[in-house]
């Protein structure tokens, strides 16, 4: 079952080129080089909130992550990785099982994530509407919808639904569609601390 | 449609209500707000409700309610009345999260407001106090001029005098969504967002898009 480990981070006042060297030589591939994790995709947040920076890494299994954040070498980067960077966090994703899940490759296009916690309360009308409707109408709004994620560790709100697009056009007519609108409000009448995420491809990993 | 725009008074500030629908109660949540609570407000005098969003994308709450007032006295004495506390009391039992700011304007952006429907593509961030004078500058000789010719209007830098944070916004606006999609998807965007990162923290944006509760 793979599972995603996911960085953010703002890049550190004046040392931006100095990251960028760094996270393509060293950070990227020396993770890559241990064959625990690939680092599929870096992005920047084009709007949402903060960090700016996200870069996702996916494992085939939680023993694989384990493996890699226990290692000297790991450590070793993310200790050089913090002179560099602020607003550090990570959060360990595992699949929600509603989404099939992708094959472990480098990710092209936009990203639209949404982010929020189920109401206790309403969780198997969630599940239903998920499936039923959400996902469905999502794709037909040119989103295809490659992972649904559960926080296994790190911060709150606890699911990611993540959409990928090749054209970010796709999001912006999404955006002006009220059937769009009315299918968030459905959404929101079963989840709260709802928000959402434009990723756009930091030109580090992928395009 | 080009959009066209009307200069704001310079001491007019921005009282701006943010809150989440409570679940089953959107229906009675937009004939309240249509019927009673926008009218209630714009009647007094004091403020005019020019606008109401969703977040299509960035944080909640989901809604968001725009008010304009001549003052920060105007605005006092509207949350003073008994008709609006009745309100927002009555707004109370229909919504969650709410929360408010006062806005008042700020250097170097002069605050326009759009004639026509419009969609907003708003940044918010906290300006590092050192780099202040350098800030300024590049919001008027870069950031303002690159954004106009991505295709996004930049009508309102604003200060939080009172609310939670971040301390700026500053207001884009766009005809249509999927040019504000354009204008972040390109590489002068992200080359103009680096550098406005070395001047802030907590930097973040949302895209609005109109309720269609305001007329």
């Amino acid at each position: 079952m793979p599972v995603k480990l996911i960085h953010y981070w703002n890049v550190l006042h004046g040392h931006k080129a100095e990251f960028d060297s760094f996270f393509i030589r060293q950070f990227v591939q020396q993770i890559d080089i241990t064959g625990l994790m690939k680092i599929v995709g870096s992005w920047h947040v084009a709007s949402g909130e903060g960090p700016y920076f996200i870069a996702e890494g996916v494992s085939n299994s939680v023993d694989e992550v384990e493996s890699l954040i226990m290692s000297s070498e790991y450590l070793e980067l993310r200790n050089k990785l913090f002179r560099l960077v602020g607003n550090y966090s990570t959060k360990l994703l595992v699949p929600t099982g509603r989404i099939s899940t992708q094959p472990i490759e480098i990710e092209h296009g936009y990203k639209f994530n949404q982010h929020f916690n189920i109401n206790a309360a309403d969780y198997y009308a969630y599940t239903t509407f998920a499936e039923k409707e959400h996902i469905p109408r999502m794709q037909s709004f040119g989103i295809e919808m490659v992972g649904g994620w559960h926080v296994d560790v790190g911060a709150t709100p606890y699911v990611i639904s993540e959409g990928r697009t090749k054209d970010l056009s796709s999001i912006g007519a999404m955006l002006e569609n009220p059937d769009y609108h009315a299918l968030t409000l459905k959404l929101l009448s079963m989840v709260s601390n709802y928000g959402c995420k434009v990723l756009v491809p930091s030109g580090h990993v992928n395009t | 449609m080009a959009c066209t725009f009307k200069k704001v008074n310079t001491m007019t500030v921005k009282f701006i209500q943010y809150w989440d629908v409570l679940s089953e109660r959107e229906e009675e949540f937009r004939k309240f707000a249509l019927k009673s609570y926008i009218p209630g407000i714009n009647d007094t005098g004091l403020l005019k409700i020019i606008e109401s969003w969703y977040v299509a994308s960035g944080e909640g709450p989901y809604y968001i309610m725009e008010g304009v007032a001549d003052s920060v006295k105007n605005v006092n004495n509207l949350l003073q009345m008994d008709e609006f506390q009745k309100l927002n009391h009555l707004l109370h039992f229909l919504t969650t999260n709410y929360k408010t700011k006062l806005l008042v304007p700020t250097d170097p952006v002069e605050n326009v407001v759009p004639e026509h429907k419009n969609y907003r593509f708003n940044h918010h961030y906290d300006v590092i106090y050192d780099k202040y004078d350098d800030y300024l500058r590049f919001i008027k000789d870069e950031h303002i001029p690159t954004m106009d010719e991505l295709g996004v209007k930049i009508i309102g830098g604003w200060y939080v005098a009172i609310g939670p944070g971040p301390n700026i916004v500053i207001e884009g606006s766009c005809t249509n969504a999927k040019q504000i999609l354009e204008a972040i998807g390109s590489k002068r965007y992200q080359e103009l967002i680096s550098k406005l990162l070395t001047m802030v923290n907590g930097f973040g944006s949302k895209i609005l898009v109109a309720t269609g509760l305001v007329s």
